[in-house]
């Protein structure tokens, strides 16, 4: 449904946060398309619409990812950045709903999120993406309240092994 | 060294960009160094590894890095005992290990997931839901097609133990499902990835000893009334079963036909694809389908029985697009089909739209008497009976269509070439007393001969046919079609146009019951329905008679109402009865002004609502060239005289409809 293709956190200054591939890209691939979206997003004047249209075909002649999209939405300094599928299922309302889920779920969880608590906890922002997506990335969970649960537990459970570990 | 923060700070704080390259290289560097020592365990051992996954984030090399999450991983199952005393999960490892290979390993590296492979396995079946929703995360992201076979089986019986467990706890708890919903909506999209890396492991998830998963999950889920049974399954397990099907019926599109899987798995898939023929890539759906049904083994009749049924019961080979579907259908199921079902394809292939039943019999006819047919098709044609059925029957009823429209440059070769081949079928089939199959064509052929013998010009050709017939009336054969052959030879001696309307093509046949109207029914096929044509508005008749006309004139003081390229209409007031008392008489004339005859000419004609229409018999429905054909309108009631005339006819055999409105210039 969502078919992200990839999933980056970017600062205003262009430095990557947090960054996962869904879809199969070669390591080459990968560099010039994170070098293209980091100076397109950062370019985008505040008026300008949150979706841009991506070329991909310089990069890459391997696969048909030639109608790609890349769309960002903006919180305080940070860009959150999903690349897209250019097809007629994919709901660009429904993209940014789901990176809004995923922002609220952050706050809540570090309590009033700044791009600080991103940078120095960056796993824990990785676990909780990966609850929110799916491997081909598309939304694996919805519910804010049911992904803090479960993250809770797993961050308890890994309090315990280090308690335990100390202990024996 | 320092701590993972510490190390970010100083990348964060770093003045310049080279300042920052460095510290980057000198912790990269020390982070190769310290990992590749057995020594360092535990708390420093994830340490490192947490930094190597922010060197992945900074967009560093970590290619040196991706054995070890895999060691992080093993490391902490191997020593599960010794390490932890209660429960021995190591949470913390697993989850560290995971998420470093999840990141580092993707698109990478195909020969390191090998190693993972035993991990996932024994993972995805850890007693906490935790790790092994992290290991079916792992699955979904990295699988390549070797994994995703290596685990298929796996996965599937892990999503089938706690669906069940959903089931079970619905006993106890009929509010919660326990603590399944997590691993299934994991496990789920788990299986979609695989799907997507491989399609024919489909095969897996609909095997029938497992249970159809599909089916499962719903009756699991869903109440019969389609309500969902428990409360608490959050969005995204729904999304997780809404995303597993539609990449199984993605699959289905791409199945691979030629592997051999068991007939209900492909009965299966047939059926899956065709209740969702509304997808868009009809074509290419029926392209494979046709493709597979031509190479069906003798083995498979059953199957490409089934396939050719619920083709036929979807109705979608009865457009003009899919017409060349159709024939090659019925060329490849032909050997496989019975009696009731060919006679089931003939019904269809009469009551197919006349566009879409012209291009059928174009690629009939070229399949017939084209010299280059493939080596293939040649053998189909040898064994095919429900082919032979339908061609001989096909050139009964269309006999006009293929003589006179499709080919006229040669249609002396075309004429010919049926002949010989009624002959051949004639031959092929000769012993109708004992043989059931050769009764069923012969009771076609003799009907056909004698509706193709009104098209053919040639007088040796049409008495070659009259002889087949002669041949099966004789006594000795099989009595029905010896009986069916004496009435058909005693019309055939009865003039062309009075034989082409008895032999005319047989209407639309509207189902009622199973079995199509039996041929004899041809002869009394000259009755129509009764078109309601703007039946509020007007009232409205329709009026249609066989009898064959004398010359007429059409009297010098007439007008003409109506003309196109191949008819003229004119109509005149008839002496002696003039417009009187609300009653007005009047003849029509319909003249053919093409070089073709007009054939089977309907006319349906309303009036104002004010007044009533009574429509007399047409002279002649077939007009021929020039011919003229009369009918009388009587008009009752008040007010414009006015008309509406629907014409139905057949130009040349090619069917024709007209409408107009004429008002003439008197009242009543």
């Amino acid at each position: 449904m969502l078919d992200l293709q990839y999933m980056i956190l970017l600062s205003k200054t262009g430095k990557v946060r947090c960054i996962r591939w869904f879809a199969e890209y070669t390591s080459r691939e990968k560099q010039v398309l994170l070098k293209d979206v980091i100076s397109l997003v950062l370019t985008r004047k505040a008026k300008e619409s949150n979706i841009i249209e991506y070329d991909m075909k310089s990069v890459s002649n391997t696969k048909s990812l030639n109608g790609h999209r890349v769309m960002y939405k903006r919180y305080a300094s940070l860009y959150f950045v999903a690349g897209i599928d250019d097809s007629d299922s994919c709901n660009e309302l429904l993209i940014l709903e789901s990176i809004h889920r995923f922002v609220e779920t952050l706050d809540k969880y570090f309590g009033n999120v700044c791009e600080l608590d991103i940078i120095y906890n960056f796993q824990k922002c990785y676990y909780i993406m990966l609850e929110t997506f799916s491997s081909d990335g598309n939304l694996l969970e919805s519910s804010k309240k049911k992904i803090l649960h479960d993250i809770q537990l797993m961050d308890q459970l890994e309090n315990n092994d280090s308690i335990n570990n100390i202990l024996s | 060294m320092g701590s993972l923060r510490h190390f970010i700070k100083d990348v964060k704080d770093a003045s310049t960009p080279k300042k920052e390259r460095d510290i980057i290289n000198k912790e990269s560097a020390k982070i190769r160094t310290r990992l590749k020592d057995d020594s360092v365990q535990g708390e420093r051992r994830r340490t490192y590894t947490s930094k190597l996954l922010y060197l992945y984030v900074l967009g560093e090399k970590t290619s040196f890095g991706q054995v070890d999450c895999i060691n992080l991983l093993s490391v902490s199952s191997s020593s599960v005992s010794t390490l932890n005393y209660e429960g021995g999960m190591d949470f913390e490892n697993k989850r560290l290990g995971y998420l470093g290979v999840i990141l580092l390993l993707k698109d990478e590296n195909q020969e390191l997931l090998t190693l993972i492979t035993n991990l996932i396995s024994q993972d995805i079946n850890n007693s906490n839901k935790y790790i092994a929703g992290l290991a079916l995360e792992c699955l979904g992201s990295l699988a390549n097609k070797d994994l995703a076979r290596d685990l298929c089986t796996d996965l599937v019986s892990l999503i089938t133990k706690c669906v069940d467990s959903v089931s079970k706890v619905d006993n106890l708890l009929t509010n919660s499902t326990g603590n399944s919903s997590y691993l299934i909506k994991h496990g789920l999209v788990a299986a979609s990835s695989l799907l997507k890396k491989d399609p024919n492991l489909l095969t897996h998830f609909l095997n029938v000893d497992n249970g159809n998963i599909i089916n499962k999950i719903f009756d699991t889920f869903y109440g019969a009334d389609g309500q969902l049974k428990k409360s608490d399954v959050t969005h995204g397990v729904l999304l997780s079963i809404v995303d597993f099907i539609t990449s199984c019926l993605n699959c289905k599109k791409l199945y691979d036909f030629d592997n051999n899987y068991d007939f209900m798995i492909k009965r299966k898939v047939i059926f899956e694809i065709l209740q969702n023929e509304k997808i868009a890539k009809q074509q290419t759906i029926l392209n494979h389908l046709i493709e597979f049904l031509s190479q069906a083994k003798s083995n498979e009749g059953e199957l490409v029985n089934y396939c050719f049924k619920k083709l036929i019961e979807i109705h979608v080979l009865e457009s003009v697009e899919n017409s060349r579907f159709l024939t090659r259908a019925i060329l490849y199921c032909g050997f496989y089909l019975k009696n009731d079902q060919i006679d089931e394809v003939l019904t269809i292939v009469n009551n197919l739209d006349p566009n879409a039943s012209t291009s059928f019999i174009k690629e009939l006819i070229d399949l017939l008497f084209s010299e280059d047919i493939s080596k293939e098709d040649k053998i189909f044609f040898e064994s095919n009976f429900a082919f032979k059925v339908l061609s001989v029957w096909c050139v009964g009823e269309y006999g006009s269509l293929i003589i006179e429209t499709l080919d006229k440059s040669s249609s002396q070769t075309t004429s010919q070439q049926i002949v010989d081949y009624f002959y051949k079928i004639n031959n092929d089939y000769y012993n109708t007393i004992e043989n059931d199959s050769a009764s069923f064509i012969i009771s076609y052929l003799v009907t056909a001969v004698a509706k193709i013998s009104t098209y053919i010009q040639n007088k040796a050709l049409i008495e070659k046919l009259r002889q087949l017939l002669v041949f099966h009336s004789n006594k000795t054969g099989n009595l029905i079609i010896s009986v069916k052959s004496n009435q058909l030879l005693s019309l055939f001696s009865q003039p062309i146009d009075k034989k082409r309307q008895i032999f005319a093509k047989m209407p639309e046949y509207k189902h009622e019951g199973n079995r199509i109207k039996d041929t004899y029914s041809v002869k009394s096929n000259t009755t129509v329905q009764q078109v309601d044509l703007l039946s509020d508005l007007f009232a409205l008749t329709n009026v249609q008679t066989s009898k064959n006309s004398n010359s007429l004139d059409i009297p010098s003081n007439s007008k003409e109402i109506f003309s196109n390229d191949s008819l003229k209409i004119f109509y005149s007031i008839p002496d002696g009865k003039p417009i009187l008392n609300h009653e007005a008489n009047l003849d029509v004339y319909y003249k053919n002004t093409s070089q073709f005859e007009i054939s089977q000419m309907h006319v349906f004609v309303a009036v104002g609502k004010s007044q009533n229409i009574e429509v007399g018999h047409l002279t002649n429905t077939d007009i021929p060239s020039n011919g003229i054909s009369k009918q009388t309108f009587k008009i009752m009631g008040q007010g414009h005289l006015m008309t509406r005339i629907k014409l139905q006819y057949q130009i040349n055999g090619v069917p024709s409809v007209e409408q107009f409105d004429y008002k003439f210039d008197k009242d009543i």
